[in-house]
């Protein structure tokens, strides 16, 4: 099945249908989550109004370990079948994961001043959380660094698959060790936490994850037509010098 | 409609949290779309190019 659409043109012929639907579903989804959260859903009886921070947080956190998994599986895929378009489907998650972790920090911090009196805490789950975007940071240093594409794409995953050890890390962290973080409030048995809270974060954590989807699409059919173009004029160069030699044997003034 | 955007003294990190979200989602999406644009134009252009 994944080798059937690991071809460039398939893909590209399934990404015209997947995209739209992606892109629609991410606007319809993170917009009217975000006005829920800010304008309808009732204030935390403990917490007050600080806990609407919590509809840009926990989806993006949940977006950066989505979209590590997918670089590390991604990443799997490139090493071991060689696959060009898993190569670049993890090239183009890893700025993407990058910025979401950074967001999760962010509004971490933010939500964690008023609540705990300090921006940061060398606690667990921030600490791995903060060690997933040096995993992002340290994949894409390595990419850029690399000049040669084949190495390149070797030691990246090498590195994001090894680092995908930190995915239960982050995860399990708040169970693991005594934390200030507060543990799952939403876990697949359900949810602690009331239900127009709870529906409004599900629909926020979905079009986040609508979202990754699009920008890593979008960004992998920038890259092929990137290298198609790249091929073409190496190709073209390659060509001319022999094109050259051909038309100056022909001359014999030349 | 003030009161209604009005959270009190934690309005600064919450008016914060979602204002950097909309600017880096915003700048992620511009980019992803400029990009793909301009892969698009200069593919086109090489292929005008190469055209027997």
């Amino acid at each position: 099945m994944l080798s059937y659409f690991a071809n460039p043109v398939r893909f590209k012929t399934l990404s015209k249908w997947v995209a739209p639907i992606l892109g629609i579903g991410a606007a319809v989804l993170i917009i009217p989550s975000w006005i829920m959260a800010l304008f309808i859903v009732p204030a935390d009886y403990q917490q007050g109004d600080t806990f609407r921070i919590m509809y840009v947080h926990v989806p993006a956190v949940f977006a950066a370990s989505g979209a590590y998994a997918f670089l590390a599986i991604a990443s799997f895929f490139s090493f071991v079948w060689r696959h060009p378009l898993a190569d670049t489907a993890a090239r183009v998650a890893a700025p993407i994961g990058a910025a979401f972790t950074f967001l999760g920090l962010f509004t971490g911090a933010l939500w964690g001043k008023p609540m705990w009196g300090a921006y940061w805490v060398w606690d667990a789950r921030l600490t791995s959380t903060l060690v997933m975007l040096f995993l992002f940071l340290g994949y894409m240093a390595i990419r850029a660094a690399i000049r040669d594409e084949n190495i390149s794409a070797r030691i990246g995953a090498i590195a994001a698959m090894a680092g995908a050890i930190n995915l239960p890390i982050v995860k399990y962290s708040v169970e693991w060790w005594s934390s200030l973080h507060q543990s799952a409030s939403i876990n697949l048995s359900g949810s602690e936490i009331d239900n127009s809270m709870s529906t409004t974060l599900f629909v926020g954590i979905i079009g986040y994850f609508c979202l990754f989807g699009w920008l890593v699409i979008n960004n992998m059919l920038s890259e092929l037509d990137t290298r198609r173009t790249r091929a073409l004029v190496i190709r073209s160069s390659d060509q001319r010098p022999s094109t050259a030699s051909k038309q100056s044997t022909g001359n014999p003034d030349a | 409609m003030p009161e209604l955007l009005d959270f009190g003294k934690n309005s600064i990190f919450i008016w914060t949290c979602y204002g950097v979200t909309i600017v880096v989602l915003g700048a992620m999406i511009i980019t992803s779309l400029r990009k793909k644009k301009l892969a698009k134009k200069a593919l086109a252009i090489v292929l005008e190019e190469q055209k027997p």
